[in-house]
């Protein structure tokens, strides 16, 4: 016999008993089909159908329910089964998924399943010829084996959990029922004409419904309290007159006059003037504050109330030993060291520096007589040339300078200060991105030597005994559990 | 389709072929079993790697007969067979080889490549991770192109060609892990483990008594490349090679097949290196169990050995003490035969 003869009986005999296992498979697919379907529409009807009928016959429902009601709580898990076993009916099975199953089922290790593929392969190969000789000897086998049907009977798959769940959800949806009562509204307005639907709306609630009752009694305390909160949140100006600790804009007024009202901005400047130790006159106090607010009163009113916070501070930066920059005439007498480096954040406001002005320059005329001469005017020097790489400005001058370290916001620390360690130079300007004052301070503090023991040194020598064996310890499951959860921990951080 | 006596006298030239296969396997097999006492699985693996064309890494603790085993294929086979031990100090020329300076007869001097052990047809590297990255990576030309450069001179390697590495998994200290590149190039990784009771009692009169063990030749280079010729006639059916894809591709994490273990535990999947090593390993598998085609079975049968080393398990994994071949179970769980699922 030739082998094409062979191929071709072989090729009718895998089709033959692809075809039976295939007719094996939509049955058995059938079968399950039903029987998933049946699980799955098993609960849902357990549920709905006894809820539907205790919600009709209890009275729950003032009208019976509809049979449509009902008939649709069925026609949905029926409609379900219905399709899933019209799938398995029209669902083909792979004659190639039939010969696998034969395979695995007689133990022929593919061999059935291979020759189909290499009958229907376009090249062909010694191994490949023996690989199909194989399987006719093996494929009468298989024609002789009938995969068995799966039993019709079925049993429901449902657990108990899934039941009890089902049963207190039921349960639940009762005593919701019970409990809201007046579905019969719903009901109607959805069957209602818009007329009735307005004629609906604003019907009072029967008085002999204690439910109802008590809701409507509710009802204006309900309205009342969300309108507690705006009044609260915007107190009428009686109520904010009453108020102690309140001002009004009035008080405020004739308050900033005699003093006893000021605000914190008049206080903080006031406080800055005295500072100064200028004469602590009623109306000298006033007036620059008053002439500050009215010159930045746009400003103020965008600025944060850290800023406000900030304000006495200038008191403390005065009261520091900071040098100031421009001779030590302006310089307190006290230790520099004795207050905080906060303080000393040589930090000179926009305000501020308006305000001071004349003293500056007064000052500076007094540091050049010291020095021996007219000293270059420091005040009309240029910015330093920007160092920043950045392609766009050009020669034009960056908007982002602040004339003091460059493009960068903070001036930069640099020089041999900036290299010495331990000794934090308030070398920055800080807060506000155009050009500040500063001012250095220099700190005079003599090196103290630090006792410390001395360490002799030693050769280290050869240990006497050998250690013998080091005992490996196990970790105990929680200490394991403990230090992965570290690790897991770290990890997560880092990422 | 050919003519229907020339496919039939092909068909048994196949047969021919693969019973040939068989008997110098199983021949070679027993001859080292006279020395090797149990590890059927391991031999098996070894002979599988050598007549697929790859290499092999051996793990286990020190005293289970790595080394014996590799030493007697070498008696067993006729080939050049060499041995390296691996050591921190060792350097890529001493393995590859250098260029000495000689005296010549005449009482002058030239200087002479002197070839080092690496070329040969059988290469045990022994403790190959106690070598350093830079000794390690000289391997890697020899594995994968099967040639030696060395200066400015390159050897091409006679083929067959394996390395047959070993290496310690307990003593770590000292040594360089192998790089995820030197991994992907053995075809496989075998784990050799504790012999059984039985084997004891064996092992020890073996090697406690006077009777001298000899092993006969049972091969020779030109018959191993005849069979591994043999191996790579073995045709691959459409559904164990997309089996085979499948399982590859389920080892890689968050891959369309790939298991919630392997998505939590799997820092690198295997490489299409991978997917040749199964396929080829299981044309060994199947010739073994009188078949002229791979199928299903043996493509999981070889799982473990060929994707074991290119499995890389995270830092949660290794936390949660989770195993290469932990991994490799829930891959052959997850993945489903193309058909017959």
């Amino acid at each position: 016999m030739s082998a094409s003869v062979r191929h071709r009986e072989l090729a009718a005999a895998l089709e033959l008993v692809g075809s039976q296992a295939a007719r094996s498979i939509k049955a058995r697919r059938r079968q399950a089909a039903w029987n998933r379907a049946l699980d799955q529409v098993l609960l849902p009807i357990l549920v709905a159908l006894p809820t539907t009928l205790v919600t009709t016959y209890s009275g729950l429902l003032e009208h019976p329910t509809s049979p449509v009601l009902v008939l649709v709580v069925l026609a949905f898990p029926l409609l379900h089964v219905c399709f899933r076993v019209l799938w398995a009916h029209l669902e083909a099975v792979d004659p190639r998924d039939a010969l696998a199953v034969l395979d695995r089922k007689l133990g022929l290790e593919d061999r059935l399943l291979t020759a189909r593929e290499f009958l229907a392969s376009a090249t062909t190969s010694p191994f490949m010829e023996a690989a199909l000789d194989d399987a006719a000897a093996v494929v009468a086998r298989a024609q002789d084996v009938h995969l068995a049907l799966p039993k019709r009977n079925w049993s429901p798959r449902v657990s108990t959990p899934e039941l009890l769940s089902a049963l207190a959800a039921s349960v639940a949806f009762l005593m919701w029922l019970q409990w809201s009562g007046p579905i019969e509204h719903s009901i109607e307005a959805s069957e209602a004409t818009p007329d009735e639907e307005l004629a609906l709306l604003p019907a009072e609630p029967r008085r002999e419904d204690p439910a109802m009752i008590l809701a409507t009694e509710e009802e204006p305390r309900r309205e009342a309290e969300p309108l507690a909160t705006p009044q609260e949140a915007f107190p009428s100006e009686a109520e904010r007159r009453d108020r102690p600790g309140t001002l009004t804009e009035g008080a405020k007024e004739s308050s900033g006059k005699t003093g006893e009202g000021r605000s914190s901005d008049a206080e903080a400047s006031s406080s800055a003037s005295e500072s100064r130790g200028q004469p602590s006159n009623q109306s000298q106090v006033s007036k620059p504050s008053e002439k500050a607010e009215k010159k930045a009163a746009p400003k103020k009113a965008a600025k944060p109330p850290e800023e406000l916070r900030t304000r006495p501070r200038k008191n403390d930066e005065d009261d520091s030993g900071s040098t100031a920059g421009k001779g030590s005439s302006k310089g307190s007498s006290k230790n520099p060291a004795a207050s905080k480096w906060s303080s000393k954040d040589q930090v000179t406001h926009q305000d501020d520096q308006e305000i001071e002005e004349d003293e500056d320059t007064e000052d500076e005329e007094e540091d050049q007589e010291s020095r021996g001469g007219i000293q270059p005017n420091l005040r009309d020097r240029k910015p330093p040339v920007s160092r920043d790489l950045r392609i766009g400005f050009g020669n034009q001058k960056n908007p982002d300078a602040n004339s003091r370290g460059g493009p960068s916001e903070a001036k930069k620390s640099r020089g041999t200060a900036s290299l010495v360690l331990g000794v934090p130079v308030p070398d920055r300007v800080k807060g506000q991105p155009s050009p500040g004052k500063t001012k250095i301070t220099q700190e005079r503090i003599e090196p103290r030597p630090e006792d410390d023991a001395a360490i002799n040194a030693r050769a280290r020598v050869e240990r006497p005994n050998p250690t013998g064996y080091l005992e490996e310890r196990e970790l105990t499951p929680w200490m394991r559990t403990l230090v992965r959860q570290y690790f897991l921990a770290l990890r997560d951080k880092r990422n | 389709m050919t003519d229907g006596s020339v496919m039939s006298n092909n068909a048994d030239t196949a047969r021919e072929a693969a019973e040939k296969f068989r008997a110098t396997f199983e021949s070679i097999r027993n001859q080292i079993g006279h020395m090797m006492v149990g590890q059927e699985d391991v031999i098996e693996g070894v002979l599988t790697s050598l007549f697929a064309g790859g290499h092999v890494l051996l793990e286990g603790v020190p005293g289970l007969g790595k080394t014996m085993l590799i030493r007697s294929l070498g008696e067993a086979v006729d080939l050049d067979f060499s041995r390296i031990q691996f050591t921190p100090d060792m350097m890529p020329a001493d393995i590859q080889g250098t260029q000495l300076l000689v005296e010549t007869e005449g009482g002058g001097h030239e200087l002479k490549f002197q070839e080092g052990p690496l070329i040969a047809n059988l290469v045990l590297a022994d403790e190959i991770n106690r070598a350093t990255p830079k000794t390690q990576s000289a391997l890697l030309e020899a594995m994968q192109e099967r040639q030696v450069t060395t200066g400015r001179r390159t050897i091409k390697l006679d083929e067959p060609y394996c390395v047959m590495a070993t290496q310690n998994p307990v003593e770590q200290e000292g040594t360089y892990p192998l790089p995820e590149a030197q991994l992907d190039r053995f075809l496989m990784k075998l784990v050799v483990g504790y012999p059984s009771e039985a084997d004891y009692a064996e092992i020890v009169d073996r090697t406690t008594g006077n009777a001298e063990i000899k092993i006969e030749k049972a091969s020779n280079g030109p018959e191993v490349l005849a069979l591994r010729s043999v191996v790579r006639s073995v045709p691959v059916p459409e559904h164990a090679k997309t089996y085979a894809i499948r399982l590859v591709i389920g080892t890689q994490p968050h891959s369309e097949y790939a298991s919630k273990l392997v998505n939590e535990n799997v820092a690198l999947g295997s490489s299409p290196r991978g997917v040749q090593s199964l396929l080829l390993c299981a044309k060994v598998k199947a010739l073994m169990a009188r078949r002229f085609s791979v199928s299903i079975d043996d493509l999981r049968a070889v799982a473990h050995a060929a994707l074991r080393h290119r499995v890389m398990i995270n830092f949660q994994g290794q936390s949660d003490g989770v195993r290469p071949d932990a991994v490799i179970d829930s891959v052959l769980a997850a993945v489903q035969p193309p058909h017959g699922a």
